[in-house]
């Protein structure tokens, strides 16, 4: 027998890179709706890769004029309770690392989720039947705490979704091996030197 | 090994209610607000996921995100497979008032958009250049978004029983 070990190789990518990875879409994301105004300001090109990313957002966003930022007299691709949502989750990304630390996986409370779709919901009621003024103010700023609270829930998701387990061998089944090898292999020490019979 | 349930069964379901819910005419409006169906879906797949589960197994947020992956993926590839039917069978043309209103809409970006819309009228969205085009986004915004919502089903499902378990188990120690 060869005297390599047997052990589970497990590569851990390192929360860093997964993190980065998140930020650099959530930004590629935002910069994607955010460059529809500069760029219909410029030549025929840029105004048709404006128009094109325009449609990229067409199927999850009604796009109202009326209902989105506006940047030099043209709109953002996507209406402003959406802006709020992707602001709110580049917010929550960039906060994550300072509120919650880098190994404490474990999403937060569901309470808080479903708080900040019920205030979102609550706004659309209320502002459908003008209990509230319809302005963009309420939108965004709901919609800026939905996506924060989600980000929340998303990154520790992908960081225990990265924890890629390259089955090398399989686990040591604790019922196959003696109560005496598990203490030893549990203590980390080296067992006694066997009894010579 | 941990005998977990099938993700295959609960992410078809899913998609399926994607897919139709994204393909029929006025219904598919819903999807404007953040892609409401889509992330119904994965919602819907996550829960029908956490059903199987035994009793007091506990629900990563990981399984939800996987199962709401999937969910999308069936449902952009099921969606536009209706979509495709409804057009060389039915005749029918789904978002032409949709187009219409976004032209209204983006009057800055007119004359660009509606290049893109006349052709797509003149029955480009047929050729195989524009279904290939609409798969591939359908399929990153569906994935993105089912992802999203079995994330947010497997936070409302989380297995109260589970973590009673846990500390139960904890304290034992």
């Amino acid at each position: 027998m060869s005297g390599k070990k047997s052990k589970i190789c497990t590569i851990k990518i390192g929360h860093q890179w997964v993190y980065g990875a998140i930020l650099f879409s959530t930004l590629l994301w935002c910069l994607l709706f955010i460059s529809v105004p500069f760029l219909a300001c410029g030549g025929p090109f840029s105004r048709k890769i404006a128009g094109i990313i325009t449609l990229f957002f067409a199927p999850i966003c009604h796009q109202s004029a009326e209902r989105s930022f506006h940047l030099m007299n043209h709109p953002f691709a996507v209406c402003a309770r959406c802006t709020g949502i992707y602001g709110g989750f580049l917010a929550g990304v960039l906060l994550y690392p300072a509120l919650n630390k880098w190994k404490k996986d474990a999403t937060p409370s569901r309470g808080i989720l479903i708080g900040a779709i019920l205030l979102s919901g609550l706004e659309i009621l209320l502002s459908r039947i003008s209990l509230i003024p319809a302005g963009p103010l309420p939108r965004v700023l709901t919609g800026f705490i939905l996506g924060s609270v989600m980000a929340f829930y998303v990154i520790p998701t992908v960081f225990e979704l990265a924890k890629i387990q390259k089955g090398a061998k399989p686990k040591i089944n604790s019922e196959n091996i003696s109560p005496k090898q598990a203490f030893w292999n549990e203590s980390k020490l080296l067992p006694p030197k066997a009894e010579s019979v | 090994m941990e005998n977990k349930p099938s993700k295959l069964v609960p992410a078809l379901i899913g998609g399926t209610v994607i897919a139709v819910l994204s393909a029929v005419p006025i219904i598919n409006l819903g999807n404007c607000l953040c892609c409401m169906w889509v992330i119904l879906g994965g919602v819907l797949g996550s829960y029908l996921y956490a059903r199987e589960l035994p009793p007091g197994d506990p629900f990563p947020s990981s399984d939800g995100a996987v199962v709401g992956l999937l969910s999308g993926v069936f449902g952009a590839l099921f969606g536009t497979f209706l979509i495709y039917f409804f057009i060389a069978f039915l005749g029918f043309r789904p978002g032409q008032e949709f187009f219409q209103n976004l032209l209204e809409s983006r009057r800055d970006l007119s004359p660009e958009l509606e290049d893109l819309v006349d052709e797509l009228r003149a029955g480009g969205a047929m050729r195989p250049f524009f279904a290939f085009v609409w798969l591939v986004v359908t399929l990153v915004m569906d994935a993105i978004f089912g992802t999203v919502g079995g994330i947010i089903g497997a936070a409302l499902m989380k297995n109260k029983g589970s973590s009673d378990k846990l500390k139960k188990t904890k304290k034992s120690k």
